[in-house]
């Protein structure tokens, strides 16, 4: 029993100098704090975000940011992002939807704090929502997709059937569409933002069923590993994901938050922010494409620069005549969708091969 | 020149001497095993300490390696948990489902059944209580909150029944049943949230419940009536098992089937009650969280509550009060982790690894509540 | 490391002794095995043969004494490691995996195993075993569905594979029919014949002679004598394996006698084997009188006793208590009726071991009116009844919160018969109530037993002890696979007689051969 003991002392004692101490404040500057939903390394959404927040730490005037990774969408949300808020963090980003309440909660308690939630539409006097239009970004890799494929057959894994993912499906759709009138997305739902495993297996699916570019709307590079050991192609999406497919990555649809959370971490340090709800277009840089696959060819990449300057001027990716996938004509020709019937959508484009589940 | 040489050389030789020397002592010693017949209370409860103790001295060293001193990471759990009234609050919210779910498993594990499924019990007892908000009348509190507790019990009861018959009728292993089971309650949750029951923003969770449906905060925080329940139930259960004939008969049935049967004990009949009685707590384990915190139903009203519980109730065993403690001290650790990302950037598998290397440590020391184990020198 | 001298010893166990709870289960045992040899080990249940064969094969360790093996001793780092220097025994519950094939069964955990298994190879090496000591088993049937004979057959063929030089099976033809039995000896003496030892661990007579070169006689965990095969014959084997005729005799006044309290009707009952173990048996019993059940146990005793307390199914057949039917009725009903029942593994069935003194005292009042308070019990009450008997039969202990399976033995036994005796009841069965107890405590147990007859109860004793037998019956009953060789008046017959009777003969045979010797 002695020994034991002595070994236990041993051990503490190898810990107490190994390990060193805690971190110091930093000065007057702000400070940011982070709530994820999956974890850094999901090389999709959680670590577009991630970036950013590396990206607004180099502002002079940030000292310093913390995140909390794998936070459940519900009561310990609250209990997080409150101890972020007394940890002294000024401003909190919360980035998944099952947050906004949460968020909101908190922001009632802190109301010298700001709070900020992505993909929501929650406001209050200390609290909004941010978003940028990645459909524009989609409905660009929809245009490489459709210039790639030989089946015509595009397969699509995606998480939720709700409005912000039928609305990137759609755009990638009509995107195919526009070089490719043929082309036709099969949809897989996932039920989850991050499941590898699962992922994975739903493109394999749409693999063995003729799909020959396999894209996604989940966080995981499941899908782009399923493609690479197929010999398909794939696009990516929310980060650049070609290191798990050299070959088979064509392209992503990626996020670029640094170029908000840089802007939000200004106007909040200078006084000048509102609470206004951000629905940023390509043209901030907050979405865009990461770099081609060398087999890409100069054509496309050509058209694709064509075709974002044309949407820069003038968006009409939802613009009529639109029929959805049941054959109905949904929006008449020349008319185009409010961005609240954007925010709000619930029917799939014609061409899109999947249903949504109990559609109200 | 040469002098330091061989001084070096004399010294590395000195130097792997004694590494060979310690190599040899390890070499002797042999690990003696001898089957134990039995084991007291006290050698149990320094036994299972222990266990805690080395899992949290690997812990450390865990800690350690992501460069965090590991005393002060200890230090910032705690305070975070118990150094002020709003993290005493928190780690009570945390603890009481905790509570649920380790009675659930330990009035099972007290007649030797494994009840792995109380995940899934809790789901289905909140889906039955979320049935019954969506299409039943809202009757006035205490009346909606009494239907709201019955049917939350008797859905985790009915979920537990499901493998009480498949074990008493067909003698099938009750590990895999119940935790197979999990996965197809969870299932039938996610079908009502992504169908029926889906929110107007089409994201799968249920509108808010109606404040008749909602248990009362006690004025402590984020605490609510769920932990009354739990400590009512807690003072019940300890009735229960210690003071009445039911109880009389589990404790024999738990200690021994054989003698439990000779005594006149009908051991079907009592395994399948406490498979219904383990069910029942898990499922209000789910209406505590679905009412008492989350005031709707979705997918994340339990953050493995039901698997956390298992570990709760293997270290506390047969005492519905001793539960409560650890059902604290769990939530404290999981709590801890959250804080421990923000306070000293540890990655939050921090705490699954804490959790598991709790749970190894425990498993590992019925090695020695079985066997006798001696460490000897020589052959 | 010290050498022996008799190198052809393969096993040799010296001054072995070893004991649980205080209760001496094997005392300065002496037992040697050679090469080639077939040596039974033979006695009564609970005599001390497998705790000796658990001690070779390193599953416990000796309190005391030494063990050699091929002239080297043995000491075990885990349980398990016996096989893996060439000790191998086959227990009487199977450890093979029902839904692999005989193939994999034989290969599984072998040690000669790579990460690739040559399948086709292993089948190869696995035939010539199979071809050298005559088994016929197809190696691709999954085990599960094999008849139960052919399953030990490959417990005995995996030990082969394994190449054990020593093979112990314990008491392996209580679930074969006789031709199994038979073809199992066979394989076993050709096993023999290559050099490699064998302990057969029985209590029935006839297989010894059929198979052992030497015999091994075990009795209360002490070695009586180990004989050559010819030098012995099935009489003097009886007479050691039950011991001497006692001295003492027990006063058994005449009392009037309640005839037809029990009556037994072509009852059948099945093992928990699934095999008939009590065969059409009938008799009657009644009221202050014992009948002692005497023979070797596994012949249908437990279960006969089983069945009358409700602890087992009867398949076919009437038990009449007190002319009331009660074949079917639950256990808690004949409790209640006043059936008593002193089971033979007190640790097990007579007690919940890990639960308190008082709690096993209660077990069978608690449920009284008596002892309710509102929807509780009246712990309070139930506690002092506790006492009450603690006081009543002396049973010695420093509290009554102390969990039961740390009593003695004979404190353990007054418990259980203070409980019984207790309750007032009609019928007793009492199961090996004096197996393992010291002199004090027997006598405690044999007075009780005398007493219950001469208030007028109904006393069933399944003994193995002939003193009991002989100085407690008022009749006395021979079981032998299932139904009694006989049964009579005390002192009609002769112990050499009974022996006779226990390995099967009927009652005429019996003394029909004592009167030849």
């Amino acid at each position: 029993m002695k020994k034991l003991f002595w070994i236990f002392v041993t051990i503490a004692a190898v810990m107490l100098i190994a390990g060193c101490g805690g971190s110091t404040a930093k000065g007057e500057k702000l400070k940011a704090g982070f709530v994820y939903v999956g974890p850094v390394e999901d090389a999709g959404w959680t670590k577009s975000h991630d970036d950013g927040r590396l990206a607004m730490e180099e502002l002079d005037f940030v000292g310093e940011s913390v995140f909390v990774e794998s936070v459940p969408e519900g009561a310990d949300a609250v209990r997080v992002i409150t101890e972020l808020a007394e940890s002294g963090c000024d401003i909190i980003f919360t980035t998944s939807f099952g947050y906004m309440d949460p968020t909101l909660e908190v922001a009632l308690q802190y109301p010298d704090k700001t709070f900020l939630h992505a993909t929501g539409y929650k406001t209050a006097e200390n609290y909004t929502n941010y978003m940028g239009k990645m459909y524009q970004s989609k409905y660009l890799a929809g245009i490489v997709a459709g210039n790639m494929t030989k089946s015509g057959k595009l397969g699509y894994v995606a998480p939720f059937p709700i409005p912000e993912v039928v609305r990137l499906i759609n755009a990638y759709t009509l995107g195919a569409q526009s070089v490719n009138p043929d082309a036709t997305v099969q949809v897989l739902w996932t039920n989850s933002w991050f499941d590898p495993v699962h992922e994975k297996e739903a493109a394999n699916t749409m693999i063995a069923d003729g799909c020959d570019i396999i894209t996604q709307g989940t966080d995981s590079a499941g899908p782009q590993e399923a493609a690479q050991a197929a010999g398909v192609y794939s696009i990516g999406y929310d980060s650049d994901m070609s290191m798990f497919a050299p070959t088979a990555h064509l392209t992503a649809p990626v996020w670029h938050w640094g170029v908000y959370y840089k802007d939000v971490a200004t106007k909040v340090h200078n006084g000048t922010w509102t609470n206004e709800p951000i629905w940023w277009d390509m043209g901030t840089g907050v979405t865009g494409l990461s770099p081609y696959n060398e087999v890409v060819p100069q054509e496309v990449r050509d058209q694709v620069a064509e075709v974002k300057v044309q949407i820069l001027e003038n968006d009409q990716i939802f613009t009529g005549p639109l029929y959805d996938n049941m054959g109905d004509l949904r929006v008449e020709d020349g008319v185009a969708l409010t961005d609240g019937e954007k925010l709000s959508i619930q029917w799939f484009v014609k061409g899109v091969k999947g249903k949504i589940p109990n559609a109200k | 020149m040469l002098k330091i040489k061989t001084l070096i050389v004399g010294l590395l030789k000195k130097i792997a001497h004694f590494f060979h020397n310690i190599y040899c002592y390890f070499k002797s010693l042999r690990i003696k095993l001898e089957q134990k017949e039995r084991v007291s209370k006290r050698e149990e409860l320094i036994i299972t300490l222990s266990a805690i103790g080395i899992a949290f001295v690997l812990s450390g060293i865990f800690i350690a390696l992501n460069g965090v001193n590991p005393f002060v990471a200890l230090w910032k759990v705690i305070v975070s948990a118990l150094g002020s009234p709003y993290g005493i609050s928190e780690t009570l919210v945390k603890a009481i489902p905790l509570i649920f779910t380790g009675l659930a498993v330990a009035i099972a594990l007290n007649s030797k059944l494994w009840n792995i499924g109380a995940e899934g019990q809790l789901f289905f007892g909140a889906t039955l209580a979320t049935a019954f908000i969506i299409y039943g009348p809202v009757l006035p509190k205490p009346l909606e909150i009494t239907v709201l507790i019955a049917l939350g019990a008797i859905g985790g009861a009915l979920w537990a029944g499901i493998p009480a018959i498949l074990k008493i009728k067909f003698k099938m292993n009750e590990v895999i049943s119940t935790l197979l089971l999990n996965y197809v309650a969870i299932n039938i949750a996610d079908y009502f949230l992504f169908g029926p029951w889906k929110g107007k923003d089409n994201f799968p969770y249920t509108p808010e419940f109606p404040p008749e449906a909602k248990f009362s905060r006690i004025g402590f925080g984020r605490v609510h009536a769920g932990l009354i329940l739990a400590l009512v139930l807690v003072v019940l259960l300890y009735i229960l098992i210690y003071h009445t004939k039911t109880g009389y008969k589990l404790r024999m049935t738990g200690s021994s089937l054989k003698a439990a049967k000779y005594a006149g004990i009908n051991i079907k009949k009592m395994m399948f009650m406490v498979f219904l009685l383990s069910g029942a707590l898990a499922g209000l384990a789910g209406v505590s969280q679905i009412c008492g915190i989350e005031y709707k139903l979705h997918q994340h009203i339990s953050t493995g509550y039901g698997y956390t519980g298992i570990i709760v109730a293997w270290l506390a065993r047969t005492n519905p009060f001793i539960i409560v403690i650890f059902a604290i001290f769990l939530s404290i650790l999981l709590k801890g982790a959250d804080s421990l990302q923000i306070a000293m950037r540890l990655p939050a598998s921090v705490g699954v690894v804490m959790q598991a290397l709790i749970l190894f440590a425990i498993l590992g020391s019925e090695l020695f509540k079985n066997y006798n184990v001696k460490l000897i020198r020589g052959k | 490391m010290s050498e022996i001298k008799n190198n052809s010893n393969l096993v040799l166990m010296k001054n072995i002794s070893k004991s649980f709870y205080g209760n001496k289960v094997n005392t300065d045992v002496e037992f040697t095995l050679e090469k080639g040899e077939i040596h039974a080990l033979l006695g009564e249940n609970g005599a001390g043969k497998t705790t000796l064969m658990n001690m070779l094969t390193g599953v416990y360790f000796p309190d005391d004494g030494e063990i050699y093996f091929k002239g080297k001793k043995l000491n075990f780092k885990f349980p398990g490691n016996a096989l893996q220097i060439g000790i191998g025994m086959v227990h009487q519950r199977f450890s093979l995996v029902g839904n692999l094939t005989v193939l994999e069964n034989l290969i599984l955990g072998h040690p000669d195993n790579k990460f690739v298994i040559n399948i086709p190879e292993k089948k190869k090496l696995i035939k010539t075993y199979m071809d050298q000591f005559n088994f016929q088993i197809d190696m691709d049937a999954i085990v599960g569905e094999l008849p139960i004979g052919v399953r030990q057959k490959v417990e005995i063929l995996k030990m082969l594979v394994r190449e054990v030089d020593v093979l112990i099976v314990d008491e392996p033809t209580t679930v074969l029919t006789k031709q199994e039995a038979d073809n199992l000896m066979e394989i076993l003496k050709s096993i023999a014949k290559t050099g490699k030892g064998i302990i057969f661990i029985t209590h029935k007579m006839s297989e010894v002679f059929q198979i052992a070169d030497k015999i091994t006689v075990l009795r209360k965990g002490l070695k009586i004598a180990t004989v050559d095969k010819n030098d012995t014959n099935p009489r003097k084997l009886a007479k050691m394996m039950v011991g001497k005729e006692s001295e003492i005799t027990f006063e058994r006044p005449k009392v009037e006698t309640k005839p037809g309290v029990v009556k037994i009707q072509n009852l059948f009952v099945n093992s928990d084997k699934g095999i008939l173990a009590v065969n059409d048996l009938s008799f009657e019993l009644a009221g202050g009188e014992i009948i002692g059940i005497a023979g070797v146990s596994g012949n249908g005793q437990v279960e006969l006793a089983d069945a009358l307390t409700g602890n087992r199914d009867v398949i076919r057949g009437k038990i009449l208590f007190k002319d009331d039917d009660i074949t079917n009725d639950t256990p808690v009903k004949r409790i209640d009726k006043g059936v008593s029942y002193v089971p033979g593994d007190r640790i097990h069935v007579g007690v919940a071991g890990n639960q308190s003194v008082w709690e096993n005292i209660i077990m069978k009042v608690y449920r009284l009116p008596r002892f309710k308070q509102g929807i509780l019990l009246n712990n309070k009450k139930l506690k002092e009844y506790a006492e009450k008997i603690i006081k009543k039969y002396n049973i010695f202990l420093p509290s009554i919160n102390l969990p039961a399976l740390l009593l003695s033995g004979g404190n353990l036994q007054k418990l259980i018969i203070g409980r019984e005796m207790e309750r007032d009841c009609d019928l007793y069965v009492f199961v090996y109530p004096t197996r393992g107890l010291d002199v004090g405590a027997t006598e405690f147990v044999r007075n009780a037993i005398l007493q219950l007859r001469n208030q007028g109860k109904a006393v069933i004793l399944i003994s193995g002890d002939f003193d009991e037998i002989f100085g407690l019956s008022d009749r006395i009953a021979v079981m032998y696979e299932g139904n009694f060789t006989g049964i009579f008046d005390n002192g009609v017959h002769s112990l050499e007689e009974i022996g006779l009777m226990m390995s099967g003969c009927s009652e005429e045979q019996a003394v029909k051969e004592m009167s030849n010797a």
